[in-house]
């Protein structure tokens, strides 16, 4: 692979990677980090590359792998997510804007708290639109199994939404 | 798309049933201004995904960081790691180069003042010896004579046979005769060598 098809193939897919890397270690810079590391990684591999069927399956594999090592070495623990918005749609007003991310920030800590296989299977689907396939290629979970989880996922999410509209945003 | 409708495909999106199609048909309900009250819950959900979807914090700095990276020649941890095989490679050629020499120097035929003569080897150490051997004569003699001068008259004394049985001291005088055959028999040593093969 030569230096422009990198750059036209694969550098667009970074903010993509960076979510799944920022969903798993809950740390921006943590995760800008990852991302550098698996960029140049792959780069390295170049000369290799065409064995692989997928680029960005393989890219998203080692921003995992390389996120739950980040996450072993702190003894398993997922730190507590940053409360971080990072691009806002222009057209929430100032309140609405303030309630959306008091409820990013809660359902974020909460997502903290999930089984990593849970966090990773729910992003890859509802945030990124993987299918089961691509989703088993990457993590190596069979179908049932990710079907499973997704649902404890997204119920565990919607739980926790429950919660904050019936106490309010106020309380953390 | 209709509330009851919608109510089945929630049903199922939380049991983790719906296909991409359907899911985006959701995505696309929950995204309208005039979401039904009853909804309230699932719409922020819908919305919160949305949000996390659009997380985009990395822009055109950082993939010129990433390009500016991969166009460096070598990478420094590869430099690192080639400067170490450098050295070793050199700490080899010194080794070898270091045991040749060693090796060498074994097979040199030529050192100053040698020669493979071997008759002249013999000469010159046997010459050597006889130095050696003549010195330590020279400092023989007078022991040689200390000791003559004792013989005399103890040769008289028993020429004459008086204190024959008596005369202890005889015995300490054979000592020193033995000594000095001792010590002439030292000089003989030196003198016997024999060629060398």
């Amino acid at each position: 692979m030569k230096s422009e098809e990198f750059k036209i193939k694969l550098l667009p897919l970074k903010n993509k990677l960076f979510r799944v890397a920022y969903r798993l270690t809950g740390q921006r810079e943590e995760a800008e980090d990852i991302v550098q590391e698996v960029y140049l990684k792959i780069w390295e591999m170049r000369d290799e590359l065409e064995k692989y069927k997928s680029l960005e399956g393989l890219l998203v594999t080692m921003i995992r792998n390389r996120s739950l090592d980040g996450l072993r070495k702190r003894k398993n623990k997922a730190l507590p997510l940053k409360p971080e918005i990072f691009h806002q749609p222009a057209s929430f007003d100032l309140q609405k804007q303030k309630e959306t991310q008091d409820l990013a920030y809660r359902v974020q800590k909460m997502m903290a708290e999930l089984p990593e296989q849970q966090r990773t299977i729910m992003h890859l689907r509802d945030v990124e639109g993987y299918n089961f396939e691509d989703i088993t290629k990457i993590t190596g979970f069979d179908g049932n199994y990710i079907r499973v989880n997704l649902s404890r996922a997204r119920k565990k999410i919607r739980l926790e939404i429950e919660k904050i509209e019936k106490y309010g945003t106020g309380k953390d | 798309m209709e509330p009851e409708k919608i109510k089945v495909l929630l049903k199922r999106f939380y049991a983790g049933e719906t296909s991409l199609t359907e899911e985006s048909l959701l995505k696309k309900f929950f995204a309208q201004p005039n979401v039904p009250e009853e909804f309230l819950a699932e719409k922020e959900h819908f919305l919160l995904l949305m949000q996390w979807q659009k997380e985009s914090p990395l822009d055109d700095a950082f993939d010129a960081h990433i390009m500016k990276e991969i166009s460096r020649p070598q990478k420094s941890g590869r430099a690192f790691v080639g400067w170490y095989a450098l050295a070793g490679v050199a700490a080899t050629v010194l080794l070898l180069l270091a045991l040749w020499l060693g090796n060498r120097q074994d097979h040199r035929t030529n050192f100053p003042g040698t020669t493979h003569n071997v008759a002249l080897v013999y000469a010159q150490a046997r010459s050597a010896l006889q130095l050696v051997s003549e010195n330590l004569n020279t400092g023989i003699r007078p022991a040689e004579q200390a000791v003559a001068h004792f013989d005399q008259p103890l040769g008289k004394a028993s020429e004459i046979g008086m204190l024959t049985n008596a005369m202890k001291p005889v015995k300490n005088i054979q000592e020193i005769e033995r000594a000095r055959a001792l010590m002439q028999s030292m000089n003989s040593v030196y003198i016997k060598l024999k060629p060398l093969k």
